[in-house]
């Protein structure tokens, strides 16, 4: 059993907290001159940017494309992946030419070595420090044991081999704090502290190579993925939810049926939540269309509503309520000759293309009822407006609870 | 931690078959555990150095601290985890030793403070 050394109280007070306060003191003056350095340079390079944002969109593509028909799916992976004028396409000689350039960019490598000076800088003084002042004496006695080859590693200064390998030299109390602080930092810091070696590490060399390597990356990543059609049974899922839900409201007046089945209808859709790309849109537009033309109970609105409500589903309910596919028949007409002066909106408008194509084909064949969605897809998808189609499936669901809040 | 505010929701409501994740509440969720478990570790290795554990008995509370942690998280989701979290391994096992060397420096420190005056 080892002796219990009886070390002396100014070494508490003059090591161990002098040696964490400092450390803590230099990582939050690293965080803020970090901070004010950083603001300084804020151009984003433009190019740099629009590959960011397509790497971004082809992500979203992968994460989420067992939600859309295999058909469009392939359609856009071809635009990504397509030889000659693909996004992800990189030729071999244009890719050395980029990286190239990044380093011979003098405001690039500047930035890069100041945020390299910052990281090394502090780290190497207050360890030449510690190892100036705090040498030669047995700093603190870890409460663990240890084996014997870690002698060498925490005794560095201290000269006898008889001591117990758990008194430990300052150093390795420097090492200690130097690892035990990132976690104490992140608290009082916030997330975007930089402190935390290995995080900067990786958000430097993302930065240079990132349009070279990640768009091969991504391309390849996307060429693997295996297509898998995730709502097969969607249109008997839906047929079940909407069942039960119109078998609960009995009513026997015609308009009042037809009013709250428009609204069963869209609370079942809303809580279906199908994250299909064209749904949230349409889900949102003719909620917001609904909250206004509910002031206005005509008949021609309810059918229109119902019209709408038929498409954003995409399945045939006609089954389920055999007259409203005679309304939706006489409405279609009416809409497609309906002049588009709602709202000019180009969501709006995509909601229009997509009722006069739903015309023809609701009418021809029920299992056909997914090729309108796929045509505006692949009408959307040269679109630079498609960027911000993954970007509104995010506060789509805070969309969705408004109009619920007001209805 | 107080201003961290509630974990938020994410998976959808109704859907039985096929769960959608909102990413920006799953990286919510996970700063939250990240946070919570950081925090506790600091603790855990202040109140071991206190009672003067050393070797084995220190890890050990070390991982009752943890399993605690896990047990508040969740009943803070009130139990229902899976519309919080992708499952039970994250409330459990995320984050599980990235608080250890936390732990062990706060654990040294107020060990050595108490102990060997």
């Amino acid at each position: 059993m080892a002796e219990d050394l009886v070390l002396d109280t100014a070494i508490r007070d003059w090591v161990l907290i002098p040696l964490s306060v400092v450390m803590v003191l230099i990582g939050i003056l690293r965080y803020f001159v970090s901070k004010l350095m950083r603001s300084s340079n804020q151009v984003p390079d433009p190019k740099m940017v629009k590959e960011g944002q397509v790497i971004i969109r082809a992500r979203n593509l992968r994460a989420a494309a067992n939600y859309i028909p295999a058909k469009s799916f392939r359609a856009r992976r071809v635009y990504f992946s397509n030889e000659e004028n693909g996004l992800l396409y990189v030729p071999k000689g244009q890719a050395q030419n980029a990286q190239a350039q990044m380093f011979s960019d003098p405001n690039m490598a500047m930035d890069m070595m100041k945020k390299n000076l910052s990281m090394i800088i502090p780290q190497t003084l207050t360890f030449a420090w510690v190892n100036f002042f705090f040498s030669g004496f047995v700093a603190a006695k870890i409460p663990f044991p240890l084996t014997q080859r870690f002698r060498s590693m925490l005794q560095n200064g201290i000269d006898l081999s008889t001591v117990d390998v758990s008194y430990v030299s300052s150093r390795s109390w420097y090492f200690l704090n130097l690892f035990g602080l990132r976690g104490l930092f992140s608290l009082i810091l916030g997330e975007e502290n930089a402190t935390d070696d290995t995080q900067r590490m990786m958000q430097m060399s993302g930065f240079g190579f990132d349009p070279t390597k990640s768009l091969g990356a991504e391309k390849d990543s996307l060429d693997i993925f295996q297509h898998e059609w995730a709502l097969p049974k969607f249109e008997q899922r839906a047929e079940a939810v909407l069942k039960k839900l119109v078998v609960s409201v009995p009513t026997p007046v015609a308009e009042t049926v037809k009013t709250e089945k428009v609204k069963t209808v869209e609370e079942a859709s809303k809580e279906e939540k199908v994250a299909a790309t064209p749904a949230p849109e349409v889900v949102t537009e003719e909620q917001k269309q609904v909250t206004k033309e509910e002031v206005a109970e005509e008949q021609v609105q309810v059918t229109e509503e119902e019209v709408v409500t038929e498409e954003q589903k995409q399945v045939t309910e006609e089954e389920v309520a055999p007259e409203v596919t005679e309304k939706q028949e006489e409405a279609t007409e009416e809409e497609v000759a309906a002049p588009p002066a709602e709202k000019p909106a180009a969501p709006e408008a995509e909601t229009k293309e997509l009722a006069e194509e739903a015309v023809p084909e609701e009418a021809v064949a029920k299992d056909e009822t997914k090729e309108p969605v796929e045509e505006k897809i692949e009408a959307e998808v040269p679109k630079e407006a498609a960027i911000e189609e993954t970007k509104e499936e995010a506060p789509k669901f805070a969309e969705e609870e408004k109009p619920a809040a007001k209805e | 931690m107080a201003n961290l505010g509630a974990p938020g929701k994410t998976a959808s409501d109704i859907t039985d078959e096929l769960p959608t994740f909102n990413v920006e509440n799953m990286q919510n969720n996970a700063k939250i555990i990240y946070y919570s478990r950081t925090f506790m570790s600091i603790i855990g290795g202040v109140i071991a150095g206190i009672l003067g554990f050393t070797g084995l008995t220190g890890f050990i509370f070390y991982f009752l601290v943890m399993a605690i942690t896990s047990v508040g998280l969740a009943a803070k989701a009130g139990f229902s985890v899976h519309s919080y979290f992708d499952g039970w391994n994250r409330i459990i096992l995320d984050g599980f030793l990235g608080g250890l060397l936390s732990f062990v420096l706060f654990w040294t420190f107020a060990y050595d403070l108490v102990h060997i005056f």
